[in-house]
């Protein structure tokens, strides 16, 4: 039964705590505001573009970042939608989202690969990796349109799971440089040109997500990228979850003790850390002369002339 | 009895009796996926009834 009011139990906690439908959505919802106000994501006067995928992290962000604000007239908050061009996948994504921000009245903006780049991102995966493309590409377009909507920040869905399997992976991969960038709000001291971005969702697990997303009816059906199982960060997700199973709250202390050493990694990053320009060839801002999206898209057109 | 997992779009036949039992019987980790009867949210304790509809939904973001 649940711990605190004995009503049938829905969600266990790492604690072992059991909690019924009404202290889960309590619980979910104070541990959201509380990440808000210690890590001061959001400014008494702010306007955020939240990055929407139309899955379960995303959403429930805009909802509760809308929910938490709309009577607050200093606050404006709205959605950012990227369609990769991912045949049965985005465009039911993007349906779905269409009419979860018209049900709520909250604004959304598209855009596509295809007006951005001229492709498709299903049309130029051969050969290459998707997940490394797409993720380069995405970021590119999330900053440049947030900053065309002109808003101050950008709010996305990563949790505790994609917090912790980063961490991993920038440490497998020998990458402090990118750790540095972690945590629940990156700022923008390196650069003007850089939207800082805030993780409302930062200290709270995909099953809790998934579990709040359900009870409150914000997604009802599976919908997974079809690139998404061919991944690194998919292999570390499984072997965290492996770990999770056997040590509950393995994902918590990879996050907390990470976070003591943060200040550290940043200050050493501001020292030692590579300076950030514009690109030749863009003027986006990055650490290279030319940026990786640069990089990525001539590749891309190169490959496209051999043909 | 027969539960439905979304990721993988599939009925299985089970033998258990309840969650905890089911998500062992078919490999799969508690914390990656929710069990739904009858359109319930239900926790790992949860015992099977003959007549329930069990859903298996995995937590894994969209991509």
């Amino acid at each position: 039964m649940c711990h605190a009011c004995d009503k049938k139990p829905v969600y266990k906690l790492i604690s072992g705590e059991s909690l019924c439908k009404s202290c889960f959505l309590d619980y979910f919802e104070k541990k959201v505001r509380k990440t808000l106000r210690v890590y001061k994501l959001v400014d008494k006067e702010d306007s955020i573009a939240v990055a929407v995928s139309g899955g379960k992290d995303s959403l429930t962000v805009l909802d509760l970042l809308h929910s938490i604000y709309k009577e607050n007239k200093k606050i404006k908050i709205q959605g950012l939608l990227i369609d990769e061009g991912i045949d049965g996948y985005r465009d039911q994504c993007l349906e779905s989202t269409k009419k979860f921000c018209e049900e709520r009245n909250i604004s959304l903006t598209v855009v596509s690969y295809e007006e951005a780049f001229g492709f498709k991102l299903d049309n130029v995966v051969e050969g290459r990796k998707p997940c490394s493309v797409c993720g380069v590409l995405r970021r590119n377009l999330l900053n440049s349109h947030a900053r065309k909507l002109g808003v101050k920040k950008l709010a996305t869905g990563h949790n505790l799971d994609d917090e912790a399997q980063t961490i991993l992976m920038n440490q497998f991969r020998r990458n402090v440089e990118a750790s540095a960038r972690l945590g629940p709000i990156t700022a923008s001291e390196a650069h003007e040109g850089f939207v800082p971005r805030i993780k409302p969702l930062y200290f709270l697990s995909e099953k809790e997500i998934m579990t709040y997303a359900f009870l409150k009816g914000i997604v009802r059906e599976f919908n997974e990228c079809p690139y998404n199982k061919e991944s690194y960060r998919n292999q570390i997700r499984e072997m965290l979850n492996q770990f999770e199973e056997l040590y509950p709250g393995t994902k918590h202390s990879i996050v907390s003790s990470f976070l003591e050493i943060l200040p550290a990694l940043k200050v050493k990053e501001k020292k030692e850390g590579t300076v950030i320009q514009k690109c030749l060839q863009c003027g986006e801002p990055c650490s290279q002369e030319i940026c990786q999206t640069c990089v990525v898209l001539n590749e891309i057109k190169s490959s496209q002339h051999s043909l | 009895m027969k539960v439905y997992y979304d990721r993988e779009d599939k009925e299985y036949s089970i033998e258990a009796k309840n969650v905890r039992d089911m998500l062992k019987e078919l490999k799969l980790l508690k914390n990656a996926v929710i069990v739904v009867v009858n359109d319930e949210l239900v926790s790992e304790g949860y015992a099977f009834e003959k007549s329930d509809k069990v859903k298996i939904l995995s937590v894994v973001s969209g991509g």
